[in-house]
């Protein structure tokens, strides 16, 4: 039979063991980081339902622009112009009239 | 800062707030934890679990009794519910422990022959009955007055003193004749 103080030495040995443990010096951030994350979690179906919502919306808009752009759109040329910007064709036929004049 | 206060603001939206709190009491969370489950990894994952609860669960602290023993009255709910789920590793556990390779000072025997002494000490403060066990782990483990202990476990000083009582009775008794 184990002597009675002997018994209570062991148990108060023990916890006095266990009190002592250390702890994670990082626990505090360990807790505030996992709240963060389920916080993050919480929010996110919210965003996960405005996402199609988003994209579809992104597509109309970007749609909607492009009519817009191409209604709006004048090229601003004469037909003086025109011909005038045609000069360079012009130019080539004539290359082509004197090879055949060299022939 | 009061206590209240910090509650406030953090219920406010100052989340950064409840850094105070984790650090003001996570040794002694720990401590009460490690009094149920007696290994340090469980015991700070356990001690996590318990303040994200506290958190999840601030606005429903009215401030009829304090932060502490409402806090502590939650670490004791959180271990025991992780010991529950946590009973299917306890063979694995304690296998591990026993292999555990001899820190150098002692002879493996002595070595060997201390852990099994300690298994048993754990196991028999692990097989109180719930109150006296609580008790026990509040008033040794965290040193918390009788009166703080009554409070948390919603019982009378008399009744933990008897639980106190009682639990050291049946400790003797166990390690007597294990």
């Amino acid at each position: 039979m184990k002597k009675e103080t002997d018994i209570e030495n062991r148990i108060d040995e023990l916890i006095r063991e266990e009190r002592e443990t250390a702890m994670n010096p990082y626990l505090s951030t360990r807790v505030m980081a996992t709240i963060a994350a389920q916080q993050e979690q919480k929010a996110r179906p919210v965003f996960q339902v405005l996402k199609p919502v988003l994209a579809l919306a992104s597509l109309i808009f970007v749609v909607w622009l492009g009519i817009t752009a191409g209604n709006g759109y004048s090229s601003g040329n004469t037909e003086e112009a025109f011909v005038l910007s045609n000069d360079a064709a012009s130019e080539q036929f004539a290359f082509y009239l004197q090879t055949e004049k060299e022939e | 800062m009061q206590e209240t206060v910090l509650i406030q603001s953090i219920l406010d939206g100052h989340t950064a707030g409840f850094n105070v709190l984790v650090k003001k009491y996570e040794a002694s969370v720990f401590r009460i934890v490690m009094g149920y489950v007696h290994q340090k990894e469980d015991a700070e994952d356990i001690t996590q679990e318990v303040f994200v609860k506290v958190y999840q669960s601030l606005s429903s602290f009215q401030g009829r009794s304090s932060f502490s023993t409402w806090l502590f009255r939650i670490a004791v709910h959180v271990s025991l519910n992780a010991l529950q789920k946590r009973k299917r590793r306890t063979l694995w556990s304690m296998t591990a422990a026993l292999l555990q390779l001899p820190s150098g000072n002692k002879s493996p025997e002595q070595e060997l022959s201390e852990k099994a002494e300690k298994s048993q000490l754990r196991h028999a403060i692990d097989a109180l009955p719930e109150k006296q066990r609580m008790a026990f782990i509040l008033s040794r483990y965290e040193e918390l007055p009788q009166r703080e202990v009554a409070l948390i476990m919603d019982v009378s000083e008399g009744a933990v003193e008897q639980l106190l009582l009682r639990a050291k009775e049946n400790l003797k008794k166990k390690l007597h004749h294990p």
